[in-house]
């Protein structure tokens, strides 16, 4: 998913990867299923089978850390700011992770096309032999958009062009 | 500043080969491992069956001794329920449930391939089992005790196996819930989503909640027979019919685990083929949901003979025949959508159609062992086996295999020989009922299930359900043979295979893209969703 913000000095893009599940969704699910697989647990540990009790615990475990993996990979995000001198690439699950800056006017966007259509389109940011793939949870028409944007975005007069 | 465009190869990164499959992280790789394991899985535990039908052809003991039998209906089982039907569940949940909600892949992808890797050592472990002494577990696939203690060296590794496939089963079931949840399309609302992939979430949370019940059980009974406990022993103050208790309570969830996939099959197959949106989509949700929850309080129902309060036996028999009621609902609309639909009777609708008659009459079948006083007469008998058998082969399995034809085209990006496929369903269509319609006139004259031999009055019936084993297995092998050639070839299929399909996956070409979703989910298309009549 793309977002541009548009501002007089700079201009971000943000890249975010689509996520359907909202965070009360996800603990709406996962204390459901908790206590769906919890109650029969219980019960047959009263009866004295707790070997279920402690599978079950395991298993709801491993279903939690899943989820928080897939909550934590939503929080993906490339930010892209582009300022009168410099384009500038920030990545991070949450919090900001990678940092590159490269220069705008020596900036190149490379579209690496696979051999083979078994495979999506890469997109790059390269200057002075330093490379920076964006883009990598975008669909191939958001790319696209995307090469088109930054394209018109950081080349000449790029900045007075409205998005 | 410029735009460069590069040839970029992405083989050095990317393996090939037997590697590649090895490796793979990738939803279409793991879904075609899947269903290929289970094919082969299909064909290990079909020649068991074989080796059955072949030793009842006849009264007398021909082929085997009363064991190896026992082992020979024990694998069956197991290698049916764990090896070949929910496999191919999961590798048709692989391979279309991204597409289906519009991901580029699986949410959990490493664990996607761990799952499937599992499998093999599992059910190479369990085989090998026939090879130790004392021979492979003959408890049947319930693994009651005392009787499956009496396994020699071969127990653990048992039991190990079964932790094995538990494992696989949850990761996989993990995966399925963390992809329908968090990568659905933009715009792609729970009630919008396809009935396969519906009917997939509640296989997936079904599977979350039993299978803890299946571990705890066998590892009980480890530790009953190596460490000393007593679980279930009455001598130390057990009791073995608890193991029942716990085993169903895993065991019936679990047979609705292998069904409601197939309910979403047909659900997708029937409106393509009777071009008209499926009847009622909201009510096949409820009614899919209805049956999942009432499988974890009708668990009793398989051991009506062992001796429970009258109170028990009719609140067990009540909420069994509870579930004719949404049952119900869901062949109401499977025919309510083909009626004055533009039908026509491509191999995938044949199936389904198939599948609509012979697992209704598994369902009949089925409100009938839910009466206890007629349970009576009917428990250990080979009704029970037909029943499960309509369920099972002329329920999921033709589900797969409707499944198989109706998705083949776009998995490999070429139509099947539609003369063929139609020969093969012919073929086993007729050889399932003269397979399995004998066996309800046998359990009902009395014959006992799991027995290698049997009085000369059984004679003529066995025979006949023989003859059309050997008749479904070789039908099988035809089905192996269209499958080959639209792999290797045929007429191109259309991005589209089916003129009545809808849905995301159909918009991907045939076949689609390493990565699916090369275009983004139209919303619009999402919104003007084909399985909503309202």
């Amino acid at each position: 998913m793309l977002a541009v913000e548009p501002d007089a000095a700079t201009r971000r893009i943000v890249i975010v990867p689509n996520r359907s599940l909202s965070v009360m969704g996800l603990w709406g699910f996962y204390f459901s299923i908790v206590m769906v697989t919890l109650a029969p647990a219980m019960w047959f540990t009263l009866q004295g089978f707790w070997p279920v009790l402690a599978y079950a615990v395991v298993e709801l475990l491993l279903l939690g850390l899943c989820l928080y993996q897939c909550w934590r990979h939503g929080r993906y995000a490339e930010v892209i700011t582009v300022t009168g001198e410099r384009v500038i690439v920030d990545k991070g699950e949450g919090r900001r992770t990678q940092h590159q800056e490269f220069s705008r006017y020596w900036a190149q966007l490379v579209v690496k096309v696979p051999a083979t259509r078994l495979h999506p389109r890469q997109l790059f940011i390269r200057s002075h032999g330093r490379e920076c793939e964006i883009g990598r949870c975008l669909t191939e028409a958001d790319r696209e958009k995307f090469e088109r944007r930054f394209a018109q975005l950081i080349g000449p007069g790029g900045m007075a062009d409205p998005m | 500043m410029s735009t460069a465009t590069v040839a970029h190869e992405h083989h050095a990164e990317h393996p090939s080969g037997i590697w590649r499959w090895i490796t793979t992280t990738n939803h279409k790789d793991i879904g075609t491992l899947y269903l290929v394991f289970s094919l082969i899985m299909f064909f290990i535990g079909g020649a068991f069956a074989m080796l059955i039908r072949a030793e009842l052809f006849e009264p007398g003991m021909q082929l085997m001794d009363p064991l190896f039998f026992n082992e020979m209906t024990t694998l069956h089982g197991l290698i049916m329920i764990f090896g070949a039907i929910m496999p191919a569940f999961v590798g048709l949940a692989n391979w279309m449930i991204p597409m289906m909600v519009g991901a580029p892949d699986m949410a959990l992808p490493r664990m996607n391939n761990w799952s499937f890797w599992i499998l093999p050592f599992a059910m190479l472990l369990l085989l090998s089992t026939m090879f130790m002494p004392g021979g492979g577990p003959a408890g049947g696939w319930t693994m009651y005790p005392p009787l499956m203690l009496q396994t020699g060296v071969a127990f653990p590794f048992v039991i190990f196996a079964v932790h094995m496939l538990g494992i696989s089963s949850v990761m996989g079931a993990i995966n399925v819930i963390a992809t329908i949840l968090n990568l659905r399309a933009p715009g792609m609302s729970l009630m919008k989503m396809p009935l396969f992939v519906w009917s997939w979430l509640i296989t997936a949370y079904l599977l979350i909640a039993v299978m803890p019940v299946l571990a705890g059980a066998v590892t009980m009974m480890l530790t009953d027979k190596y460490f000393g406990t007593s679980f279930f022993n009455a001598a130390g103050g057990g009791d073995p019919v608890l193991y029942q208790h716990v085993f169903w309570f895993f065991g019936h969830p679990e047979v609705y685990i292998m069904i409601l996939p197939a309910f979403g099959i047909i659900s997708e197959i029937i409106p393509t083929f009777a071009r008209k949106p499926l009847f009622g989509y909201s009510s096949m949700v409820y009614a899919i949901s209805s049956i999942a929850f009432l499988s974890f309080i009708v668990w009793a129902h398989h051991m009506f003979t062992v001796g429970m309060p009258l109170t028990a036996q009719l609140f067990f028999m009540f909420t069994t025949m509870l579930i004719a009621v949404p049952t119900g609902v869901k062949v109401f609309n499977w025919v309510a959508t083909m009626w004055r639909g533009s039908l026509s009777f491509e191999t995938p609708m044949l199936f389904a159609i198939a599948f609509v008659i012979l697992f209704t009459i598994g369902g009949f079948s089925g409100v009938m062992l839910a009466l206890v006083p007629a349970d009576y007469q009917y428990h250990q008998t080979y009704f029970v086996v037909a029943h499960f058998h309509y369920v099972l082969v002329t329920g999921a399995a033709f589900a797969i295999m409707g499944a198989v034809y109706y998705w083949l085209p776009k998995w490999t990006g070429h139509m099947y020989n539609e003369t063929l496929a139609k020969w093969h369903f012919w073929l086993t269509a007729i050889s399932a009922n003269v397979l399995y319609f004998p066996m309800h006139f046998l359990g009902l004259a009395g014959m006992p299930r799991r027995i290698p031999d049997y009085p000369v009055q059984f004679t003529d019936l066995n025979m006949l359900a023989s003859i059309g084993g050997f008749a479904f297995g070789l039908a099988q092998l035809l089905f192996v043979f269209v499958i080959f050639q639209c792999v290797r070839g045929g007429k191109k299929a259309e991005a589209r295979a089916w003129e009545g399909a809808h849905g995301l996956e159909w918009t991907l070409p045939s076949p689609p893209p390493y990565h699916s979703f090369t275009e983004p989910p139209a919303a619009q298309l999402i919104w003007a969703h084909p399985y909503r009549d309202d």
